[in-house]
């Protein structure tokens, strides 16, 4: 590892970017732990034996003393021989040489997102200088404004910034991210990403599209679409309830699925709202299989 | 929010899963390996309990064998299971098979193995050498 350029190290990394905060990290340090909504900002990345780095973020309306902080870190660590962090321009921290592998303990304060990083890089046999000084200059806080980047576990999607992430699941082979957008009215988004297709899907898409839908909801328009040059289908049904039948009002259901050949996992979106005439995608979402698939109806 | 930005978070120190990347998993001979439809039929040998005499007997019933179905991703699975293969090359193999990330296949695999030692289908055994 050590002796790879930096350039060689840049081509390898995967990026990650998670409420708020956007970091590169080598694509075999997968998100084992991702914070939840309401939770403070967090991240593991393990890669396949070892933890390799943790990412916590919160924001913090005045700057903190970030050299006192991990100066008195370092007492604590003075049996690992804990020395100051260099080189890496606007970091603060410490290195610890540990039995069996080195942990880098470092801070930066974003004065602009008012945003403390802190992140624990841990180098198991030894430290990689040039990728930790690609990965932490890498780590910074995403826009307040415009559409808002998802990405991890394989899955991309960018939702307008009013839908907020309110799940997130990740059971083997299948990511689950629920959307929902406050206000009038509601409206609930569901992307799923789902692997070993052959397994499971015995029928063509289009069939197993129409089973999942839930009780009680009549199938309206439907038809194959394209999805970034995938075929795909999707399905519009509504459901009416006693006082939605009087204000002329329903529960309206947007489905789409396709099948990507290059990563082989079907994508399925779910778009919810209720009390609405009718429905549409949300303007400027957009999910990335093996390229980026922009949601607009086709199906007339 | 203010405030909590001066504890700084501790690294993580967990090893055992390096040691169980690095076992190798044997079928239990004992046990019958049948291929059906979708799947596969394990019939797995049980071992009368000593307190399970007359006139307990009697009464509660006891069969010799357990069945358990295993649908076909554990199927497959459990075919790479050659007694050379450590829990690592088999989640790397069911990954590739699948186009899965190591992380993913990983989740599933380990569970499954877990499951598999806990009804007597298969034992982990250590190669410290390997690790």
């Amino acid at each position: 590892m050590s002796t790879r350029s930096i350039q060689t190290v840049q081509q390898e990394l995967d990026q990650t970017c998670w409420r708020g905060i956007r970091f590169s990290h080598p694509a075999e340090w997968t998100p084992a732990i991702l914070s939840g909504r309401n939770e403070p900002g967090r991240c593991i990345l393990v890669d396949r034996r070892f933890q390799r780095m943790q990412l916590h973020w919160e924001i913090v309306h005045r700057p903190p003393d970030l050299t006192r902080m991990y100066d008195e870190l370092r007492k604590e660590h003075k049996q690992f021989a804990a020395s100051r962090l260099t080189g890496v321009p606007g970091w603060s921290g410490i290195v610890c040489t540990e039995p069996g592998r080195q942990v880098v303990h470092a801070g930066k304060y974003f004065q602009a997102a008012q945003c403390l990083v802190r992140v624990i890089l841990t180098a198991p046999g030894g430290r990689h200088r040039q990728l930790e000084q690609v990965v932490l200059a890498s780590i910074r806080p995403t826009g307040q404004r415009g559409p808002v980047l998802w990405k991890a576990l394989g899955l991309t999607v960018v939702a307008p910034r009013a839908f907020e992430l309110i799940s997130s699941r990740n059971l083997v082979g299948r990511i689950t991210w629920e959307f929902r957008r406050s206000g009038r009215p509601p409206a609930e988004l569901t992307i799923e990403r789902i692997a070993m297709g052959r397994y499971w899907l015995k029928k063509p898409l289009t069939e197993w599209l129409i089973e999942q839908q839930p009780k009680g909801f009549r199938p309206g328009r439907q038809g194959p679409v394209d999805c970034g040059g995938h075929g795909g289908h999707e399905l519009a049904t509504r459901r009416w309830s006693l006082l939605g039948q009087v204000l002329g009002r329903a529960e309206h259901r947007l489905e789409r699925a396709w099948r990507c050949p290059a990563d082989d996992r079907i994508y399925r979106l779910t778009y919810q709202q209720r009390w609405a005439s009718e429905i549409d995608w949300p303007a400027g979402l957009e999910v990335h299989c093996c390229r980026p698939v922009k949601l607009i109806s086709s199906v007339v | 929010m203010a405030g909590a930005g001066n504890k700084v978070p501790a690294p993580d120190r967990g090893t055992s899963l390096p040691r169980l990347l690095a076992t190798v998993p044997h079928k239990n001979t004992a046990v019958k390996l049948r291929r059906v439809r979708d799947g596969m039929l394990v019939t797995i040998p049980m071992t009368r309990p000593r307190w399970l005499v007359p006139p307990l007997s009697w009464i509660l019933p006891f069969s010799q064998f357990r069945q358990v179905r295993l649908d076909a991703p554990g199927t497959a699975v459990l075919d790479l299971c050659d007694g050379q293969r450590t829990v690592e090359q088999i989640i790397d193999t069911f990954a590739g098979e699948n186009k899965l990330s190591f992380r993913e296949a990983q989740l599933a695999v380990v569970q499954f193995f877990r499951e598999l030692v806990q009804r007597g289908i298969v034992a982990l055994v250590g190669t410290p050498g390997r690790e």
